[in-house]
């Protein structure tokens, strides 16, 4: 179980999949931070007064910690950044999916017609949690792409 | 290289996001699209939230609760428009609501509005969570002077299922 967790190729395809996914997801909330904050205000989680920060912020270290898991650019560090924020918005899902609130995910893009059933999104999330910690917690020192600790 | 350190790679970890809060914060400074820091949005914090319409932006009117809904009912002076086809108006309404159609707003408002003075308080409401009618029609509203409005989004089926009273065409 270690050895697979461990492999360089599996540390190397959670660096891709985990970095790109956060890049690909910071992009449209970066060029659309007044509708990200309406996402954001939706999910009834973040005081009022520090909505605009979060739709401000969020993207961008979205983006910065992608960037960083990908380039080898503290790799760890990146991918404990990723792996918290991952655990946050499956919080926020389950929160409102108990509550029963339907919502806009906010995940990849800020157009509203992007509502999933909050469970499925939830299963995506996990997977991505699962790639997240591997390669945040059980990498290996890789060859291929540099791996700055 | 080695694994995974705690103390090395939480620090470095905040370093990253510190990083990253500066150059969002530099963007938003000088981004044509960018937003307040604090923006105006109403504090549904902590609890029993309102759902709030998909097209919601910062800057529309409030939205209210059920309980806020039913206390703002209780007092006799607002108004509660219903923003729905006159079909479904006649159906079933909020009592002692009137209907402004949004959809037909240019040829109800001078008959509705002319009962209603400027300063009153005002709650629109519309079928319920999948309808933003409502919304629209506050935003006429504020647009055509009626600055005091408020947008009950549970609507109909919210108040309905609150066991609140309603008018209803007999069958």
């Amino acid at each position: 179980m270690r050895h697979v967790l461990g492999h360089p190729w599996l540390g190397v395809i959670s660096r891709l999949v985990v970095g790109g996914v956060f890049i690909y997801a910071s992009l449209d909330k970066i060029l659309h931070p007044d509708q990200f904050a309406r996402i954001i205000f939706n999910y009834h989680l973040v005081p009022a007064s520090l909505i605009n920060l979060a739709a401000i912020m969020l993207p961008w270290v979205e983006f910065g910690a992608g960037l960083f898991l990908i380039m080898g650019v503290w790799t760890r560090a990146s991918g404990l950044i990723l792996t918290a924020l991952v655990v946050v918005f499956i919080a926020a899902l389950a929160i409102n999916w108990f509550r029963g609130v339907s919502l806009e995910c906010g995940c990849f893009t800020v157009s509203g017609a992007a509502k999933g059933a909050i469970g499925s999104l939830i299963l995506r999330d996990v997977v991505l949690l699962a790639l997240a910690l591997q390669a945040t917690f059980w990498a290996r020192p890789q060859a291929w792409l540099t791996d700055r600790g | 290289m080695k694994g995974f350190d705690w103390r090395r790679d939480t620090l470095r970890a905040f370093l990253i996001a510190a990083l990253w809060l500066l150059v969002a914060v530099a963007v938003n400074a000088v981004s044509p699209r960018q937003i307040a820091w604090v923006g105006a949005w109403p504090s549904t914090y902590g609890t029993d939230s309102a759902a709030v319409p998909p097209s919601y932006v910062e800057g529309d009117r409030p939205i209210l609760r059920l309980d806020e809904a039913i206390a703002k009912y209780q007092s006799a002076e607002v108004v509660f428009l219903d923003a729905r086809e006159p079909e479904d108006y006649a159906y079933g309404h909020i009592a002692r609501a009137v209907n402004l159609p949004f959809d037909y707003y240019d040829e109800y408002a001078d008959s509705v509005l002319g009962q209603i003075d400027k300063s009153a308080d005002i709650v629109t409401y519309c079928g319920g969570e999948d309808c933003e009618l409502s919304l629209y029609l506050a935003r006429q509203l504020v647009n055509d002077g009626y600055p005091r409005v408020a947008i009950f989004f549970g609507g109909y089926g919210a108040w309905e299922e609150a066991g609140m009273p309603l008018e209803k065409a007999t069958p």
